[in-house]
């Protein structure tokens, strides 16, 4: 009950209002694009059928000014009934707990969760980017372009679902609205309490096998360090080609890419479907690494 | 491709929205109208506009209703004010002068009067017109004289212009007679006038004075209703820093609402208003009426008197004095105005509502100190400070904290390099027995009901490990004693030396009960009720005779015993025998078991018993606690709580509150389960181990504390925030006088001073035993005015006897040299006076001394006095030959003055009569009855006994204007006209030139002070040397 009020509490932050928008927001335009994406593959295309095609001005540039105004009094109701969210002064010496970053940040911060901070915090991004850039590029299905459609894009559609919609906007509602102190995973219903204790019981992938991940020395154990490779590379590279090798002679599609395309789309592709497995082993089988390697004492290599 | 539609479809009616949009839906874009949704959502937007104007101006402006209402009660309050003081006022007399200005009035106001006025206003004009024609008519005059006195130079014919002239000036004579002739006619009508207004000036002069009080008031009512409605700040720049270590400044807005914290028209409860109506009026009034600024009360025998009282938010500062205008709350910004938040905490910046403003929002660190907490801001600016005068709780809380010895486990601000708080160990075992040890360690309280020792809880084995290492450890101890006892000794006469010589000062027994657990008075030392089981003879009778042979830092002084007396002392405590009855079995084991001594060394080591005690081997060891220093900062998330549920410690809130000192307010919304550091502090100061669980030992001692004791640690240890105030707001630390006090007073404190004496009016504890004044200790308040400093050095050094009268003796402290220039320096420093070289060679002013003798004689200050150390015990006063070199002569001055004002309950008479009565001379022939003079003579003359040689005579000299008294040394005194004198101390004085004409040894006449070139009248003749 009182975890409850707590999460309600939390919920009605002035904080947390835009990401409550953003929410409710996601949600209907997600739903109403299914929506229409279905009728499209069911009936045809309906924007095909349209031909009413009128001209921006006035007919466009009336219905945003009349938004701008709704717009503004959404704002003005907005600042006067939520005070801003100001916190104590700063303070060097005192962090404060739990220690959150800007909201639309929060998936990141999630990510530092189950990598290390090179890898979450600066290989990741900057794949995302890349990924995001190279879209164009790799994309060559010239279909959907000005209608909804799930059956004429079903890799495309899947691929921003599983990126955005999970891997971004559900982290961020995971690491508002249930990372409480000690970034420790709270149920709505739990209390936040600040001298939780959790028991650490992480261990590597190998280790879970008998294959201890260093040796005594605190050397790298060469066995787990050839097998953590192997593992790593063989999902990233090898799923990839064994597709490649087994379907572009029965998929046209892959042949029309052609290698490069096909193999840039799909080590990003491996590298973004790797996140939620490795959550998943984090969570459900408490594995911290996979492959355990590092280069003298400063540059690792944990995954 | 659809087809457009030619025609607009059927509109539907707007009232039915299903419908309607789907009508909508079907029309061309091109043909739907966007007339109803632009006129919806632009009235949406100037309405929200609208509430956005009201939100800014009206709802975040609360105080806006509130300056209204305190305009409304602070008219009202002056109306009340006014009624009071017209009712003072003598009917008779009043209505006297309203009906004089009345019939005055109406007599300026008749028309005869008025015909009278514009009569002289007639002749005014007519005066004007007619002067002027006779100033022409002058004029022209002049002119043909110069023509004609032209004509006559050149010879030319002169008649017709000598005519002209005379004509002229007849005409001139004529004019002349009018203008006399019309002011004589305005002068006749003026006085018909004048006396009616200068009666009527004079009338309201009379009403003026008659009225003044409600003029003032009237006034103040004027000003009240032409009060502006404006935010009032203050700014302290530079105050204080952010956590990055930058200054900051601190901006109070809190007396925007709490208009009357200086005004005394609202001290709390005041009558505001009895007005029935004017109190119903302002219940409804809309301006801000969900809070009330008054509490109506119903007075009179049948309740039917309905008044207003002011309640807090305008009521003024309890304290307008010392802490409104002592710390220059409201002056305009500058060094050392402080604001209210700088004491009381809160946002004072924020106005939007009370529970911001108070800073009652969980973000918010410094919310309002509710309570006696406001005391904790104390330690901010005065950091050394013992006393806070007005502030109870801290003051005591840090008595405690030095005296429970807190600062032996925990580093804290202000005590670094403190001494050990309690005896030194190392020869415990030529003092107690182990089973004594062992009784004491189980259960200290139950020894000594107030003792300051407190319980560690151990269990039978964990106390027997202690007693075995302290028993090991002591068996290399150093002690001898010096002086042995050989038995003997009269009870009776032991308990008489105690109630005389003043043990009492500091100990307990028998009649001389003690309930406080500050070290202070008689509980400073132990209570002495059980010694007789605690301690062994031999160990009592040296202990006794010399303190320091047993224990170096000892505070216990040597009160200079003789064997006899030492004895009989030791037989009458000895005697004094008991149990400690909560413990009930005894050791089992063998205390010299090496492994229960090291059982006992480990466990000293947890606990931290060398914090208070000197035991051997643990020397070196370091604090075993915690740092205080930023302890007040902390959040309930950096305190461990345990597994202590939420009821308990909201017990302890309604607790506190039962007992009338309730903890601080906090912002409920931001606390769990009654989890804020109030609770948290008063638990653990009631229940040391309250927090304790399985996993996390605690190992603080239980002190037993009172509910107030723990409240006024709580207090205390609230104020250790580490906060930064600027030098230029905080007390001054290289202030001198500041440091000689803060040092001081922790002096006195720590030596128990206070026991006997009282100092800064305060202390002198053993007054209750003693009923003649005249058997008491002296008092030091007046010490710093009165005693010179290196006479003090000496008697705190070896006591010799003032007062040989007195039976309570003062002690031998052994105090070094440095405690004794901290007593010095604090003596001066409550009088304000520099720590500084004095030199008292004091020159009596040979003039004076034949009358000082003469007056010496007629007061027979030798019934009293003597003059010489031989002083026996039918001496009642102390020996004069000593003044010289123990007293100020300037105090003495101040001592004959008024002898009962320095020294109450004195057996000194007050020869002159005493400032309040009126002074005046009992021998009139005497200096010509001049008291001034007379008591400057009776001092001279006693400064003068037992000098052979006096020093050269006193000249005069006149320096600014003033005669002065100079001496050789330099200093000077000044002689006013009224009869009063003041050392003047350092003032300017002009340079003088040696006067080649002042014969040696000659003094100069005290009538003459003639000269402006004063000259040292000594035999070398040299200029004096003066600053």
């Amino acid at each position: 009950m009182e975890g409850l009020h707590n999460f309600l509490k939390i919920l009605t932050q002035p904080d947390n209002v835009p990401i409550i928008i953003m929410m409710v927001s996601v949600l209907g335009y997600g739903w109403l694009g299914v929506k229409q994406a279905r009728r499209n593959d069911r009936e045809g295309i309906f924007e095909a059928t349209q031909s009413d095609k009128v001209q921006t001005w006035p007919y466009l540039v009336k219905v945003e000014f009349l938004m701008t105004i709704g717009i503004m009094i959404m704002l003005t109701v907005w600042s006067i009934t939520i005070n801003a969210p100001l916190e104590e002064p700063a303070n060097p010496t005192l962090t404060p707990n739990p220690s959150k970053a800007p909201w639309y940040f929060l998936g990141l911060q999630e990510m530092l969760v189950y990598f290390d901070p090179w890898i979450a915090g600066v290989m990741l991004p900057t794949f995302i980017l890349i990924g995001l850039i190279v879209v164009p590029y790799i994309d060559i299905n010239p279909k959907g372009n000005g209608y909804y459609t799930l059956k004429e894009r079903p890799f495309s559609i899947a691929v921003f679902s599983i990126g955005f919609l999970i891997l971004w906007v559900a982290l961020i509602v995971l690491g508002t609205f249930m990372r409480g102190p000690g970034w420790y995973f709270f149920w709505p219903w739990e209390f936040w309490d600040t001298h939780r204790v959790v028991a650490l019981t992480n261990v590597d992938f190998f280790e879970k096998f008998g294959i201890a991940s260093k040796n005594v020395d605190g050397s790298f154990n060469l066995l787990q360090v050839l097998l953590g490779g192997v593992m790593v590379i063989s999902f990233l590279v090898g799923i990839p080609m064994f597709i490649w090798e087994k379907y572009k002679e029965k998929k046209p599609v892959l042949r029309e890419m052609g290698v490069i395309r096909y193999a840039i789309t799909a080590a990003l592709f491996m590298m973004m479907v790797g996140l939620p497995i490795k959550m998943l082993l984090r969570l459900a089988l408490n594995i911290k690494y996979v492959w355990v390697f590092g280069v003298g004492h400063d540059l690792f290599f944990n995954i | 491709m659809a087809v457009v539609p030619s025609t607009r479809p059927e509109k539907a009616p707007w009232w039915n929205p299903g419908k309607y949009f789907a009508v909508r839906r079907k029309t061309p874009i091109e043909l739907r109208s966007y007339t109803n949704i632009y006129a919806i959502l632009s009235i949406f937007l100037f309405l929200f506009t609208l509430w956005a104007v009201m939100d800014e101006v009206l709802t975040r402006r609360p105080w806006k209703g509130i300056q209204e209402d305190f305009k409304d009660f602070k008219i009202t309050r002056l109306n009340l004010e006014i009624r009071k003081e017209l009712h003072k006022l003598n009917p008779a007399d009043t209505q006297a002068i309203h009906k004089e200005i009345k019939s005055l009035q109406k007599e300026i106001g008749s028309n005869a009067y008025k015909a009278k006025l514009s009569k002289i206003e007639d002749y005014d004009t007519k005066i004007v017109t007619a002067q002027r024609d006779y100033t022409f008519t002058k004029s022209l005059a002049d002119e043909k004289y110069y023509v004609l006195d032209e004509a006559r130079t050149e010879h030319s014919d002169t008649t017709s212009k000598s005519k002209t002239l005379r004509e002229l000036e007849r005409t001139m004579n004529g004019q002349k007679r009018v203008v006399d002739s019309l002011q004589k006619l305005r002068a006749d009508v003026e006085a018909q006038v004048v006396p009616t207004e200068r009666r009527l000036k004079e009338v309201e002069h009379t009403h003026d004075s008659v009225f003044a009080q409600v003029i003032v008031l009237k006034r103040k009512r004027e000003a009240a209703q032409q009060m502006n409605i404006a935010v009032r700040q203050t700014m302290l720049v530079n105050y204080e820093k952010t956590n990055f270590n930058n200054l900051k400044m601190r901006v109070d807005r809190c007396v925007t609402c709490h208009l009357g914290y200086d005004d005394d028209l609202f001290k709390n409860d005041t009558l505001i208003s009895t007005d029935a109506a004017q109190i119903k009026a302002w219940t409804k009034s809309n301006k801000y009426n969900d809070k009330k600024h008054y509490t109506v009360v119903k007075l009179g025998p049948n309740q039917d008197t309905v008044v207003a009282k002011v309640t807090t938010v305008f009521a003024m500062h309890p304290n307008i004095n010392l802490l409104i205008k002592g710390h220059k709350v409201g002056e305009p910004s500058g060094n050392g105005v402080l604001g209210c938040t700088s004491c009381h905490g809160g946002q004072g910046g924020s106005l939007v509502s009370t529970e911001f403003a108070h800073g009652f929002e969980h973000h918010w660190t410094e919310p309002l100190a509710t309570g006696h907490y406001v005391e904790t801001s104390c330690r901010n600016c005065h950091a050394g400070k013992m006393d806070f005068e007005g502030a109870k709780y801290i003051s005591m809380g840090k008595k405690l904290f030095t005296d429970f010895g807190c600062y032996g486990c925990h580093n804290a601000p202000g005590y670094d390099g403190m001494p050990q708080q309690a005896p030194s160990l190392l020869n415990i075992t030529k003092k107690v027995t182990p089973q004594w040890m062992y009784q004491w360690i189980s259960n200290p309280r139950g020894w000594a009901h107030n003792t300051r020792m407190p319980n560690f809880m151990f269990n039978q084995h964990e106390v027997t490990a202690v007693v075995a290492y302290l028993n090991d450890q002591a068996k290399t101890g150093t002690y001898r004693p010096i002086a042995t006892y050989s038995g003997g000794g009269n009870a009776v006469n032991g308990k008489q030396i105690f109630g005389e010589i003043g043990c009492f000062g500091c100990h307990a027994v028998d009649d001389y009960k003690t309930d406080s657990r500050v070290k202070e008075a008689n509980s400073f030392g132990p209570d002495l009720n059980k010694i007789g089981s605690k301690v062994t003879a031999a160990w009592m009778f040296d202990w006794i005779k010399n303190p320091k042979n047993y224990h170096m830092q000892s505070r216990m002084p040597s009160l200079r015993l003789s064997d006899g007396e030492a004895a009989d002392l030791t037989a009458y405590l000895m005697q004094h025998t008991g149990t400690n009855d909560s413990v009930s079995s005894s050791m089992t084991e063998d205390i010299n078991s090496p492994a229960l001594i090291k059982e006992g060394d480990k466990l000293i080591r947890t606990y931290g018993c060398f914090g208070c005690h000197e035991i051997k081997g643990m020397e070196d060891e370091a604090k075993v606690s915690v740092s205080l220093s930023t302890f007040g900062k902390k959040t309930p998330g950096e305190l461990f709580y345990g597994n202590v549920p939420g009821s308990v410690l909201g017990h302890f809130r309604s607790e506190f509150k039962k007992i009338g000192l309730p903890l601080a307010k906090v912002d409920e919304e931001a606390i769990h389960d009654n989890q804020d550091w109030y609770t948290w502090v008063a638990g653990k100061m009631k229940n040391s181990r309250m927090y304790q669980t399985e996993r996390i030992p605690q190992r603080m001692p239980n002190f037993q504390m009172s509910d107030e004791e723990a409240y006024a640690l709580t207090v205390l240890l609230k104020g250790f925030t580490g906060h930064y105030v600027s030098p230029s707001y905080a007390d001054q630390p290289d202030d001198p006088t500041q440091n000689g006090l803060d040092e001081g007073r922790m002096f006195a404190h720590w030596n128990n001073c206070v026991g006997c004496h009282q100092i800064e009016n305060a202390g002198g504890y053993v007054g209750k035993y003693i009923q003649d004044a005249m058997y008491r200790p002296p008092l030091l308040t007046p010490e710093g005015n009165k005693v010179q400093e290196q006479w003090l050095r000496n008697f705190l050094k070896g006591p010799t006897p003032i007062r040989p009268w007195l039976k309570i003796r003062m002690p031998t402290f052994g105090f070094s040299d440095s405690s004794i220039s901290v007593a010095t320096h604090y003596f001066l420093a409550t009088k304000a006076r520099p720590f500084v070289l004095t030199d008292y060679q004091f020159v009596a002013d040979q003039n004076l001394l034949g009358a000082g003798k003469e007056l010496f004689d007629q007061l027979k200050c030798l019934s009293c006095h003597v003059l010489s150390t031989a002083g026996g015990a039918q001496q009642i006063a102390p020996n004069l030959e000593l003044t010289r070199h123990r007293l100020r002569p300037d105090w003495v001055i101040d001592w004959l003055h008024n002898p009962e004002g320095q020294q109450p309950g004195t057996r000194m008479p007050a020869f002159w009569g005493t400032p309040e009565k009126g002074m005046a001379s009992l021998y009139p022939a005497i200096l010509g009855g001049d008291v001034e003079m007379q008591i400057r003579a009776v001092r001279d003359y006693v400064y003068s006994i037992g000098m052979d040689n006096l020093l050269p005579p006193t000249p005069y000299a006149t320096i600014n204007g003033k005669d002065h008294y100079v001496y050789p040394n330099g200093r000077y005194d000044v002689y006013l006209t009224n009869g009063s004198i003041v050392n003047d101390g350092q003032g300017s004085i002009i340079p003088t030139k040696p006067s080649t004409t002042a014969p040696a040894g000659q003094p100069a006449a005290r009538a003459k002070p003639d000269t402006k070139h004063a000259s040292r009248a000594g035999k070398s003749g040299k200029p004096t040397a003066m600053r």
